[in-house]
């Protein structure tokens, strides 16, 4: 097969695993071919605006005063129809009323009448179209004006690529027909369903923000939110299981937040989350949506009832209460793994103070088998509110135990989980009076030690304050302070020496600005939108890649046999025959060059970097990472927002920066040019470095604020370019990815460590 | 018959030299076009890479037809003129990409060869000249994949129009362009120190 029939026949296959079966066979052992089609898929799955407008429209675009032309299609592209988290994007603009891009004219509204009114985009019936509140791969979302009824409607258009496709469309607006019957206070009032020019809904609009916007923004919520919040989504949810219809895509981006007084929940896209599967799965065989908060019936494809809701609730309530979804992989094939037979991590490991009857709670609906769920909503909704109540009142939790435990009768499993209950009545009452009146928000590092005590540690210095976090921008002798600052407090020293002779620069914790604006010369679409983030602890980083020198003490202490010499040696891009292939003499011991002992490593796979990094945290008993993404970005910046971490201009890149200009094509020993503000030497240039992150290209998106750790994906982030590359690449935000069994003469690593007795720290207020 | 309707129906009587000759009359003349666009646009207008084509189209084959009152082409001929247009977009804004760059870092390098087009003009998200050479490497793989992207990413046509165009069904214009928008991709995008030639 060809490398077109191959990509083509793997797309068709939609269940992951099997996918990746088939191509295994089809490739039969030949490693470059499997690669260069996985990349295909990869390219395909990830970045779905790549020229996705034609290359003139964007220039006239732009020239319109409006940069932002290609993230019209920012979370998939209608036109192949594959349609990842499908509706939340266009549904969470929906409800903010926010729009991260700029307006109008550059989602094509070419369907709209022309209007008199001059704040109109243009008419749609007798709808007044106001502004666009977002797109997404479904359709676009706008605010409207309903002249006849003169009231203020959201309005969702189905993307008229995908309206093309007649099972779609009859899905749409069978769906949407279905949800307009759901009309309660905490459901998104369906208003209208129109067939023409497109398939279109038109409803209620919710100015406000998402679950999901929330959870982003504060973190963990705490009891009387989840209760409350968890009460009326499950209210939600039986009214609309009460006219038989089943939601299929509960997530926190599917719950809207009416932000008045207090928190009014509504719940939107009842069923449509079916209507863009039939579309993406006709056209691309691939699924729609995230499998985060699937069911495990819905992950294996089975069929379903009302209960999926409930499990995908469960993981909602989850997610409110530990700050994270509860089944989370590097893969989409491994978060649906997770889902059907994985365990998700206690969340009293996550948030101690979490009573354990609300874990009990969501325990059972996380229950894999249907049967062993609450059975419906108005159940769940009911024991939310009557916890509520016991809360409120001070009241203990005993009589509730009943309602929370499974009726008796059937199966063994559920009298074994009746017992279990039985035997935590005590701990229960006991736990929820240490949880009353438990307001603060929990972050990630307040968790250890006891009743959220912060534990310290003998190694800091007595007294002294904690420095404030290193606040970018600032000046290199600004950031030399902090590091000084911080050395002090936690008692440490600013650069460290470990057992293997690597040198471990201290990197003060801070907020910086990842990503690169869209007018920095050579700036790619992954690289944005630029977002603000939050390095939460201090960290040590190599100020070196690891060198040849190190690894092979590593090796010969371990025989370790590297992954690229298992496969058969590193890959190499052929370009005549367009496609990789494997050179088997090639592997870290000889990189195809001239190399010394003090040269960074290279022909080490992501996993090797892994390996080294176990051996050496087994021997020093401390755990080395590879740095994250935004580790390494915040550390290469070291206080600087310019495109490189020295300023702006290329003219000084020679000074500090291995590349092609410069390098003559040869990867150099490590440390030959001038270290950043913070002592590390080589972060752009020489050569790539492996993260630990997985790559997506619009993780920027939706990146969290606090420590972001990558998205999912199994394909892995490298950072800096190499001595092979042009000045942009060593950009400190330039992004590159590659599958983690690959290497090449190209790739190195250096290594991360948390600083040992580490203070635990509050997360640092949002900026100004 | 205008130059262009005469050697489009060359192509159609199956010479294959013909549509080398047609390439540099469109070309020509969407240069022209663009640039006048380029010049006069104005906020709020809507101006689609199509519609240029289609303009394209009118002026160098429908109006001269019809003042001669001729009968308008068929459509067999406006695939070829879609086709050479698609390459001449293709052109255009790669040559457009390379002055760009030329200027970027050859400081005075000023012998413009479009000086009817404006500078300044603003960049495509994708890296043209770097998918440029993608493309010729693909043509060698993939001729149909490479005629698509012309079509439409370049001629800016939807892709059922590009379908009709290139004889197909909609649904493989859609495989081909998947296959052709990942394999581009995969080539321009991020593993720029994996393709070191051995």
């Amino acid at each position: 097969m060809t490398e077109r029939e191959l990509f083509l026949s793997a797309l068709e296959i939609e269940d992951p695993e099997a996918r990746r079966t088939f191509l295994q066979s089809a490739c039969a052992g030949d490693d470059g071919l499997l690669v260069s089609v996985e990349a295909l898929l990869a390219s395909h799955e990830g970045h779905r605006e790549f020229m996705q407008v034609p290359a003139a429209e964007q220039l006239l675009d732009q020239l319109r005063g409006d940069a932002a032309m290609l993230h019209v299609f920012d979370n998939g592209s209608p036109d192949d129809g594959t349609c990842d988290s499908a509706t939340s994007d266009a549904n969470s603009v929906n409800a903010a009323g926010v729009r991260r891009e700029p307006p109008h004219d550059e989602v094509p509204l070419g369907y709209l009448q022309p209007s008199t009114r001059p704040d109109s985009l243009g008419r749609l019936s007798h709808y007044e179209i106001l502004e666009v509140l977002g797109t997404g791969a479904f359709g676009t979302v706008l605010k409207a004006f309903d002249d006849k009824l003169q009231r203020v409607v959201a309005i969702k258009v189905m993307a008229p690529e995908l309206a093309v496709t007649s099972p779609a469309r009859k899905r749409f607006l069978r769906e949407a027909q279905a949800s307009a019957r759901i009309r309660h206070e905490h459901v998104v009032s369906v208003y209208a369903v129109e067939e023409k020019p497109l398939p279109y809904l038109v409803m209620e609009y919710i100015p406000g923000q998402t679950l999901q916007q929330r959870l982003d923004e504060v973190g963990p919520l705490d009891l009387s939110a989840v209760l409350d919040l968890g009460r009326q989504i499950a209210e939600g949810l039986a009214a609309a299981h009460a006219i038989g219809l089943i939601h299929r895509d509960i997530k926190p981006g599917n719950v809207l937040l009416d932000t008045g007084i207090r928190d009014r929940v509504k719940i939107t896209d009842f069923g449509l989350a079916r209507a863009a599967d039939d579309a993406s799965l006709t056209q691309s065989g691939i699924i729609a949506g995230t499998p985060m908060y699937m069911a495990p019936e819905q992950a294996q494809g089975q069929r379903l009832d009302q209960r999926a809701d409930l499990f995908s609730f469960g993981s909602v309530l989850y997610q409110m209460v530990s700050g994270r979804p509860p089944f989370r992989a590097s893969s989409t094939l491994a978060v649906m793994k997770r889902v059907a037979e994985g365990e998700p991590r206690p969340i009293r490991e996550i948030i101690p103070e979490t009573p354990q009857w609300l874990c009990e709670i969501i325990a059972r609906l996380h229950a894999k088998d249907p049967n062993e769920r609450f059975q419906t909503a108005r159940e769940v909704a009911d024991l939310l509110a009557a916890c509520e109540a016991k809360l409120k009142s001070q009241g203990d939790m005993l009589d509730l135990l009943a309602a929370i435990s499974p009726k008796p009768a059937i199966g063994a499993n559920r009298r074994q989980w009746l017992a279990a209950a039985i035997l935590l009545l005590p701990v229960l009452a006991l736990i929820l009076t240490e949880s009353m009146g438990l307001t603060h928000v929990l972050r990630r590092g307040e968790t250890e030690g006891a009743a959220g005590k912060p534990r310290i540690d003998s190694n800091y210095s007595k007294g002294a304050h904690r420095p404030p976090p290193a606040v970018a921008p600032f000046t290199p002798a600004q950031g030399k302070q902090q590091q000084k600052a911080w050395a002090a407090y936690l008692g440490v020293e600013v650069v460290t020496t470990n057992s293997l002779g690597m040198k471990l620069v201290l990197i003060p914790p801070g907020r910086f600005t990842m990503g690169s604006p869209d007018d920095e010369p050579g700036h790619k679409p992954e690289e944005g939108p630029r977002h603000e983030v939050e390095i939460s602890q201090p960290f040590l980083l190599g100020s070196h890649e690891v060198t040849v020198g190190q690894f092979k003490t590593f090796v010969e202490a371990t025989d370790f046999l590297t992954e690229t010499e298992k496969l058969g040696g590193s890959l190499v891009w052929i370009s005549a025959e367009a496609r990789h292939r494997r050179v088997p003499e090639m592997n870290w011991r000889n990189p195809g060059y001239e190399k010394t002992d003090n040269h960074p490593v290279v022909c080490v796979t992501w996993n090797d970097a892994q390996a080294f990094c176990r051996w050496l945290g087994a021997r020093e008993g401390r755990a080395y990472t590879l740095p994250s993404e935004a580790q390494w970005e915040y550390a290469c910046r070291a206080g600087t927002d310019t495109a490189y971490f020295y300023g702006d201009g290329e003219d000084q890149l020679a000074a500090y920066v291995w590349y092609v200009a410069n390098s003559k094509g040869l990867v150099r020993p490590v440390g030959e040019k001038r270290a950043n503000a913070w002592g590390l030497h080589d972060m752009p240039g020489n050569v790539w470095e492996w993260n630990s992150d997985g790559y997506q290209a619009d993780y920027y998106r939706i990146s969290p604020r606090l420590d972001p750790t990558g998205g999912a994906s199994g394909t892995r982030v490298m950072r800096g370019g190499s001595c092979r590359d042009t000045a942009p690449f060593g950009r400190s935000a330039n992004r590159g990815f590659v599958p983690p069994d690959v290497s090449n003469d190209l790739i190195g690593f250096r290594i991360a460590c948390a600083v040992k007795g580490r203070p635990t720290l509050r997360a640092i207020p949002a900026g100004p | 018959m205008s130059d262009v309707t005469r050697i489009l129906s060359e192509i159609q009587a199956g010479d294959p030299s013909a549509a080398d000759n047609l390439l540099p009359l469109v070309y020509d003349e969407l240069r022209k076009l663009a640039a006048a666009k380029l010049a006069h646009e104005k906020p709020g207008q809507t101006l689609q890479a199509t519609a240029l084509v289609h303009e394209a189209f009118l002026r160098l084959v429908s109006e001269p037809q019809r003042e001669r009152g001729e009968e308008a082409p068929h459509w067999d001929s406006r695939g070829h003129f879609f086709a050479a247009a698609g390459t001449a977009m293709r052109r255009i804004l790669v040559e457009n990409a390379r002055r760009k760059r030329r200027i970027k870092h050859g400081g005075q390098w000023i012998r413009r060869e479009f000086e009817d087009i404006p500078t300044g003009l603003p960049d495509v998200h994708e890296d043209l000249l770097a998918l440029d050479a993608a493309l010729e490497r693909l043509k060698s793989v993939d001729s149909q994949a490479t005629e698509l992207v012309h079509l439409r990413y370049f001629a800016g046509l939807p892709l059922a129009k590009a379908a009709e165009i290139m004889g197909i069904s909609p649904r493989t214009a859609d495989r081909i362009w998947a296959f052709a928008r990942a394999w581009l991709h995969r080539e321009v995008a991020g593993t720029e120190s994996l393709r070191e030639e051995k």
